[in-house]
């Protein structure tokens, strides 16, 4: 593996990118194992104590205890560090892809493609997904720039090994694709789709770890961005498998009824919002084949097994890492709304987290191990 | 998902993330002192990997390497010159500190009455 280029769509990055970008994410991993933790306790033996000797009580929500933290100066550094860190993330990725973007657009032209790419301009792209630059990334997923235009997905390509810090899977990113098959395998170890639908894939990072367990099946694949879905095709091809790719909000498709036997999404729903969930599984279950099955995997956490620290934390993510969102997402009854949706055999649980999915296996069904260990799976049958 | 057109061409584009404005401390100074101080600690990992880089290039080469670096002893004449240029990195980062004290040994002009002074002219 090359890490200039670590495959031939990825963009390449010279040594001092390189090392910029490692060294942002050694930055973000100090963050995370190193001052976050000081936060919980700057909150437990100094903000809480305070709250309650000033109060004469216990705070009655994290919110309470969130306005006394912001005056602390520990906090304030944590914060502004964690905004920073992103924001030179996508500067440093963005600038990368900036030197190199015609070279780009040329390597996604791809002679006798095996798949197939579709754009449609005049696709309405959901306000959750326009109001704000998801992540803090300029340019959200479905910026475009020109009709040849690959930007956003070179970004969130090369970004999200930044982002990811190698937990998702090193430079191809797709533990959770993997995990999606590996929870189909302990569900339905005979499985055998012929058509695979992939919604919200970007550059198909979990959609091509999926396809490869299926060669005989046809795999499409949906994201609402004209250049997402060029460089999410340009990248399956150059890594030799097909998948029809086709930029499409995935509440209400353009496909037929009844036509897909797996419908998959990973970490997809919570960036997403409570009016498009439902709407999102109804679409499911219209698209799946009677019997089919949909598979969508989400963030582990729960809103209701968090502390107080990881629900200030949770605010952050919503107000400053623009994830409107998360809550609604990590608190949403999945089982009762899968119900809603006239599925049946309803799971919804923890899948571990793996590189390569064993048909069946029994890693589904126990407790959460935590981020990038375990992922929540939501499963049902049509 | 603004882009500003920077001063050196597609390159140097400023990308703006759309959301609300991030200002964590009660003025926005030391947001972008912070900013500053983490941009320029990436840029100095950049550099030193860079260095190490070279290090083990040439070492691979059949040239010097990490070992011949740690051996090295700096004569007296080279210790002068590398004092001298610590001290201009010192001046170069600690300038407006100092700036701020120099103020102060200083009379200030009354810079209202030259303004009318040559506004009058």
């Amino acid at each position: 593996m090359d890490a200039h280029r670590p495959h031939p769509m990825m963009p390449e990055s010279n040594h001092d990118e390189i090392a910029e970008q490692l060294a942002i994410v050694d930055m973000k991993m100090f963050l995370a194992t190193k001052l976050d933790g000081g936060q919980r306790t700057l909150l437990e033996n100094k903000v809480l104590p305070e709250f309650e000797k000033k109060h004469g009580r216990e705070p009655r929500n994290h919110q309470e205890l969130r306005k006394e933290m912001e005056p602390e100066t520990a906090y304030q550094a944590y914060v502004t560090m964690v905004s920073t860190a992103q924001d030179m993330m996508w500067d440093a990725v963005g600038t990368c892809v900036d030197r190199q973007i015609d070279d780009l657009m040329d390597l996604a032209e791809i002679e006798n493609p095996k798949g197939s790419v579709r754009v449609n301009p005049d696709l309405e792209v959901p306000r959750y997904i326009s109001a704000q630059d998801i992540h803090r990334m300029p340019g959200n997923y479905h910026g475009t720039y020109g009709e040849r235009d690959v930007r956003q997905g070179a970004v969130f390509d090369r970004g999200a090994v930044v982002y990811q810090m190698g937990r998702n899977g090193g430079y191809m990113n797709d533990i959770r694709g993997h995990t999606i098959v590996s929870h189909y395998f302990s569900r339905w170890p005979e499985g055998k789709p012929l058509r695979i639908l992939d919604m919200g894939c970007t550059v198909g990072h979990s959609t091509l770890a999926i396809a490869s367990y299926f060669p005989e099946a046809e795999t499409h694949a949906i994201d609402v961005g004209a250049g997402m879905m060029r460089y999410a095709h340009a990248r399956a091809e150059r890594l030799n498998i097909p998948v029809h790719f086709s930029q499409q909000n995935a509440e209400c498709t353009d496909f037929e009824d009844e036509s897909f036997d797996l419908i998959t999404s990973s970490a997809m729903l919570h960036e997403t919002s409570g009016k498009a969930l439902p709407n999102i599984l109804n679409e499911s279950h219209r698209l799946l084949k009677p019997g089919g099955a949909m598979v969508h995997l989400e963030v582990p956490g729960r809103y209701d097994e968090m502390d107080t620290w990881s629900r200030i934390r949770g605010d952050y993510e919503i107000q400053y890492n623009y994830e409107p969102f998360w809550k609604g997402a990590i608190t949403a009854d999945f089982d009762k709304l899968c119900k809603d949706a006239n599925f049946n055999d309803i799971a919804v649980g923890y899948q571990d987290a793996t590189v390569k999915a064993e048909r069946g296996n029994t890693e589904f069904g126990g407790p959460s191990k935590g981020v990038h260990r375990s992922w929540l799976m939501i499963s049902g049958v049509k | 998902m603004v882009a500003l057109p920077g001063l050196f061409g597609k390159a140097e584009k400023v990308w703006m993330p759309k959301g609300r404005p991030s200002p964590f401390h009660d003025g926005p100074t030391n947001d972008q002192l912070m900013s500053m101080v983490m941009a320029l600690t990436v840029e100095v990992s950049i550099l030193r990997e860079r260095l190490d880089t070279h290090e083990r290039v040439s070492e691979a080469k059949g040239g010097f390497g990490t070992g011949d670096v740690e051996a090295y002893n700096a004569d007296v004449e080279a210790n002068a010159e590398r004092s001298s240029l610590r001290s201009r990195i010192m001046h170069k980062v600690f300038r407006i500190l100092r700036q701020e004290t120099a103020r102060l040994e200083t009379k200030d002009e009354d810079y209202d009455k030259i303004m009318k002074e040559f506004d009058d002219v």
